[in-house]
Formats: C-alpha cells, structure tokens, sequence
C-alpha cells in the first residue's frame, strides 16, 4: 500500500528532524557554553522543556521527537536512513533520562545534558546531510 | 552610533521561541507587533500581511521555514484540506514550506525588504524553491549548530547596518538587489586579502567598473592599477605585455621593458577578459600566481612580483576548463570558489530606478551637457535655474507633482514600464547608453522644454524614440554579411573601440546611401530604429553632410 518516497519527501523528512529536534535541542545556546550553572539550566529548560511552543501546547524535546519519529520514522527507514536516525534517538533518550531532574541537576550532570543537546544537534544535521547526498531514496 | 532605533524586526515564526532568543540577545532591537491581541512575532502571513503592508514600518523580517499552524491560516488558500492521506500529505507539504510561501508574498509588496531565513539556505530540503530564494530573496545561511541564536542576532544586525551603508562606492552603484548587497558584504571582506580574484558575469554587468572603483581603493594596496585588457592584445604579443621583455629579445625590443606584473608593483593587476589569455601565456601566469615571480622574455633570472592578480571573465571558466580551452589550474590559482559573480540586469530589476536615477545624475553633472539644458530652457522662457540646482529624471508623470528640482526629464509611465520589462542583454551598460541618448535627444535636438505653472521646465523624453532604442538593444543576432573597415588608430582601447563604432558607421552609411531608415535595416533588420541610428551617428560626431 505505501508508495514508494521521492526525494524530497525524504529530505523533507529529515529536515523536519533537523528543525523540530537537532535545531530546537540548542536553540539558544551561546557560542561559548555558560560558565554558571543556574543560566545553564535556565537554558536547557527553555529548549528542552519547551522545545515546541505552538497552537497554544507546549511540548518538551523528547516528546517533539516522538512524534516526528512517529510521523517520517518509517519513511526515514525505508530510505536506509534508520542507523542516522537511531542516532538521534540515541542523543534523545539521554536527554529523557535526565530532564525529568532538571531542576536538581548538579553542575556535572548539567554538563552531560548538555552534551547530549549539542550530540542531537550534530546527529540531526548527519542525518539531513545523508538525505540531501540523495541516492537512497 | 547615535541612531534613534536600533531598527525595527518583524519575526513571522509559529513558536515565540525566536522573537524571545532576539529580544534576550538584541534587546536594543524593536520587535515589531502583530495579531490580536498583540504579540512579538506574527505567527502566519494573515498576521504579517497587516503590518507589512502599511510601508515603512518595518526595517527587516526574520522568517521562519516551517509553520504548525492550521489549514485556516496556510498559505497558499488557505483551504481546508481534510483528513485522507493525499490531504495528509498536502498539509505536510505546505506546513513544510511555508515559509518560502510567505517570502513570496512579502516580494510582491515589499520586494526589496531585507529578509532573514533563520534556515541555512544548504537546509532547504526543496531544491527548486531553494534556488529561487537565493536569486531574491535575502537568505543567510544561519544554524551552524553552535551557536544559531548569536549568529542569528549578527545576521538581523548587519541586514539592519545595510540600510545606513552608502548606495554607492565611488562610481559603482550598489543598489538594493539581494544578491548586490550580499557581493557587497564579500567584497568588503575579500578586497583587503592579497588573494587572487575571480570576477563573473556577462559583459556590461560592471565587472571593470567594481575592479576600478570598489576592489581595488579597499585593497589599501597603495601601488597603481594597471588593466590589461587580455582580449585586445595580438597572441604572440601576450607574454612580453605580461611579463615584460629584455633588449632584443625578439625584433623590435629596442629597450629593456617591465610588463604589467611589474608595472603593477604594490598595487592590482587586472586582467580583464581572461578567457581569452591564449594558452602559451596561461602558463607563465600560473607560474607567476604560483611562484610569485616573473621572467622578462629573454631573461633568465626571474623576478618577484607585488602584484594581486584579479581577473574578469564574461563566460563560464569552469566550462571552459572542461573542454580545454583554459587550464584547470590557472582557474583554481584564481579562487573560483569565492568568485564574485555580478548577476545580469534581468535578475535585479529592483535596481532599475537606482541605475537610472544614477546615469541621469552624471549625465546633469556634465558641464556642457549642463550648458546646453540650461540654454534651451532660457529659450522656453523659463527662470535660469541657480547653479548646482539639482536636475531630476522622473520615471512617470504623476511624480512631477512633488519634484522640487527646477528642471525635470519626464519618462511616460508606458516607457518607463518597457524598461522593466526589458531583457537587457547588455545589462547596465546598455541600460546606461539607451537612457544617455533618449535624454540627449531631448536636449539637443527635439522641441525644448515646456514651462509649467510652478514656472519648472519640463522636458519630455520620447517614448517611441525609446522604442526604437530597445529594439535595438535587442537585435544581438550576429548577421553573415561583411564590412570592411578602414583600419582605425588609437591610443587606448576606450578610443580604439569609439574609432571602431565611427568607421562602421560610415561604412554603413556609405553601404545604405545615405539613407537612415536603410541602414537601420542593414544594421537591425528593420527600419523602424531609423531615429536611434541618427542618434548614434550624431553622437559619433558624424555628420551626414560631411560624409554625403
Ligand atoms: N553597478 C554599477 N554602477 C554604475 N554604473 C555601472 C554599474 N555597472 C555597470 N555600470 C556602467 O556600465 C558600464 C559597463 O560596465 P563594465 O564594468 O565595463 O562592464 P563589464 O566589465 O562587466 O562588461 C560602465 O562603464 C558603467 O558606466
Ligand atoms: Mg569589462
């Protein structure tokens, strides 16, 4: 029943994933990482927990990414893009595992969630590079 | 900077995410308003279009590509599309898209608004729409992954310092076009650097005219320029023009002599028409771009050179390369990758007015062009307008109603509608010779100016003598037919050219009898540019008696 994708439903595809999740994941961290640990947080809250702020919701990071994943997932996969995305999920489900504490988070778990926003970041744009280099689809 | 706004920003986003990131980073930026009840982004074009459309509130727009937002509020219909997969995938689609949606429509009322894409142009999964953009639209590649918001910021800042930038550098109009404004930005940066320059772009786009007036004053290089015109000089006299040549070195080497490498010591040397540097000098100038040194001809030693090579060329070097015409690493030696590539006049129509506002102002700035205006309109009976008042070319007649200047060049709407519908094929030097003879006509030959009531005098340019100079600017065909010419002298290749034009149009005077209309049909296959060939023979300095 599926028909097979075009290429720009692919890149389409992972672009949302680059948008919605890699681009959201940092939106608005600072060139050089902040040295305090209460703005640290202050930021990763603003991203992750409201990483989708429209039509009145408000959706955290992981929650955005379900549902992406859920929509272009099997798409992504049909195209031979499933191992790129699996990384992106990977980055993801570290965030998941702590922002549920953020607000206890000490300075070195900070750090880690932090980590795991910029590795999503990198995984999505993998991602899209992948789609974009065509050939799979 | 002690400016009164820092500048006002219309962000069209879904989310607030992006106003809140420029309000926390750029706090001195005003974020322009928009829905109901009011709110610091406008989440759809239905919320924009009422701010946009009210000119002059708004200094930039930052724009989203993806837009979440209802079926109600998508452009393009704004239908609702229901719940079966096709309108599944439509919705996707035009959700995904949408913000190249909006730019769309922001061009057809704002069409040089500068816009900011807070996409990376290389993100935009549609290549068609992509490519677009990038012709007009004002896109900035944004997201390097690090630092999106900074960067972000740094963009609407410097879009927002373009308003303040000058229109001009010397003689080199800038204009407002998208893709001027972003050379402009590049040169700025690459004029300073000592490397090799490539400069594209088919012939009159102001390839010469940005290597004279702009790269070379900012290369801070206090040595001269020197142009070497790569298409005019014989072959066999290529290498010692370049590179210079020793007592004897071949006949008629009477003395030791520099070529332009040296001549352009401290300073540029630009070879313009490069595509045509014939393959034995193509080497040498490897070497010397290579190297940095030079060999006189009938020399052994070799010399450094100082000079920054920036090259022009009217075709597609990488072609060329490809099938051997130039070499592939003389064309890599050039930084074909920071290519600076003037776009024709056709794909930056916005600029129209700017360039013609600019060719109408040196042609006033012209002391006996200056005379000859201010004689005819004593003639009409019209007040003698002072010294250095400002003269005006006005693009339709409406537009006299709130000219100040006390002479006016008045275009009839219709005309000044087929030059923005014009192809221009010799972009802006062509555009700058049809507008110098239809106002020449006006000056020197035609009915004088007539006096209005505010006592202003008019002069009216002929909308079907610019008629016929289009047609003209069209009929770039190349005919079978022969002429034989006397073989011109000249000094410099400026005046070689102009002797060039003088004898063919005597050749054809002579062919056609005499008769204009005749020789318009020889020169164009039709007589209607009978008056435009007139013109161009007047403005020679021919005279149709002497050559009768
Ligand atoms: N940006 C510009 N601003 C002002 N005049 C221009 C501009 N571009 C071209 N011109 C006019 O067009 C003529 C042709 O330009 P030129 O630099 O010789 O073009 P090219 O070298 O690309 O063939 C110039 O003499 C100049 O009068
Ligand atoms: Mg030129």
């Amino acid at each position: 029943m599926t028909e097979p994708a075009t290429s720009d439903e692919v890149r389409a595809a992972a672009y949302r994933v680059r948008h919605d999740v890699g681009k959201a994941a940092r939106f608005s961290a600072p060139k050089e990482s902040e040295g305090d640990a209460e703005r640290l947080r202050e930021r990763l809250a603003r991203d992750l927990l409201g990483a989708r702020r429209a039509e009145g919701k408000t959706l955290s990071l992981p929650e955005v990414f379900d549902a992406v994943a859920a929509a272009e997932g099997e798409l992504l996969a049909r195209a031979g893009l499933g191992a790129p995305l699996d990384a992106v999920a990977r980055g993801v489900e570290r965030v998941r595992a702590l922002l549920p504490r953020l607000p206890a988070l000490d300075g070195n778990d900070l750090a880690r969630l932090d980590e795991a926003t910029r590795d999503v970041a990198r995984a999505a744009s993998e991602l899209l590079r992948l789609a974009r280099g065509g050939g799979s689809a | 900077m002690t400016r009164s706004r820092a500048g006002r920003v219309l962000v069209v986003d879904d989310q607030p995410r992006t106003a809140e990131l420029l309000g926390r980073l750029a706090p001195d930026l005003s974020l322009v308003p928009a829905g109901s009840p009011p709110k610091p982004h406008a989440a759809s074009w239905d919320e924009a279009e009422p701010v946009l459309s009210r000119p002059g509130r708004v200094d930039a727009v930052v724009l989203d590509l993806a837009f979440e937002i209802p079926d109600e509020a998508l452009l393009p219909d704004r239908r609702p599309l229901g719940d079966d997969a096709a309108a599944r995938r439509l919705r996707r689609e035009r959700r995904d898209r949408q913000g190249l949606y909006v730019l769309e429509r922001i061009r057809r009322i704002a069409p040089d608004l500068p816009v900011v894409l807070t996409t990376a142009h290389e993100e935009i999964p549609f290549e068609e729409e992509a490519r677009k953009l990038r012709a007009d639209g004002f896109t900035y590649a944004v997201g390097e992954e690090e630092d999106a918001g900074e960067s972000l910021v740094a963009l609407v800042r410097r879009v927002l310092s373009d308003r303040e930038a000058p229109p001009a550098t010397g003689r080199f109009y800038w204009g407002r076009s998208a893709a001027m404004r972003e050379l402009r930005h590049r040169i700025s940066a690459l004029a300073p650097t000592p490397l090799p320059l490539l400069v594209t772009g088919p012939t009159g786009t102001g390839k010469g005219l940005l290597v004279r007036e702009v790269i070379h004053p900012l290369s801070g290089r206090r040595g001269p320029l020197v142009v070497f015109d790569c298409a005019t000089v014989p072959e066999t006299l290529l290498p010692s023009a370049l590179f210079g040549a020793v007592r004897g070195a071949y006949t008629g080497a009477v003395t030791d002599r520099p070529g332009v490498f040296e001549a352009a010591a401290g300073g540029t040397l630009f070879l313009d028409e490069v595509e045509n540097l014939a393959p034995d000098a193509q080497k040498p100038l490897l070497t010397a771009l290579n190297d940095g040194v030079v060999r006189r001809l009938g020399e052994t030693a070799e010399r450094p050179h100082q000079a920054r090579v920036v090259a022009a060329a009217n075709v597609d070097l990488a072609a060329r390369s490809r099938d051997g015409g130039f070499r592939a690493d003389l064309l890599m030696r050039l930084n074909p990758a920071l290519a600076l590539r003037l776009p024709p006049l056709a794909e930056r129509r916005e600029d129209l007015p700017g360039l013609a506002a600019q060719t109408a102002a040196r042609t006033f700035r012209d002391p006996s062009t200056r005379r000859q205006i201010v004689s005819r309109v004593r003639a009409a009976g019209a007040p003698e307008p002072p010294d250095g008042a400002p003269f005006d070319l006005l693009l339709d007649e409406e537009a006299l109603a709130s000219c100040e200047a006390p002479v006016a060049f008045v275009l009839p709407r219709k005309g000044w509608k087929a030059i923005l519908a014009h192809p221009w094929p010799g972009n802006v030097r062509q555009l700058e010779m049809v507008l110098g003879d239809l106002m020449a006509a006006a000056i020197y030959a035609g009915s004088g100016p007539r006096v209005d009531r505010r006592s202003r005098a008019v002069f009216a340019l002929d909308p079907g003598l610019l008629f016929d100079l289009l047609a003209e600017a069209d009929a770039g065909a190349p005919r079978e037919r022969r002429l034989a010419l006397p073989f011109p002298r000249a000094s410099s290749v400026e005046e070689f050219r102009r002797e060039l034009e003088r004898e063919a149009m005597r050749a054809l005077f002579r062919e056609a009898e005499g008769d204009f209309a005749r020789m318009a049909e020889l020169m164009l296959g039709s007589r209607g540019a009978e008056r435009a060939v007139r013109l161009r023979f007047n403005r020679l300095g021919l005279s149709a008696r002497a050559e009768r």
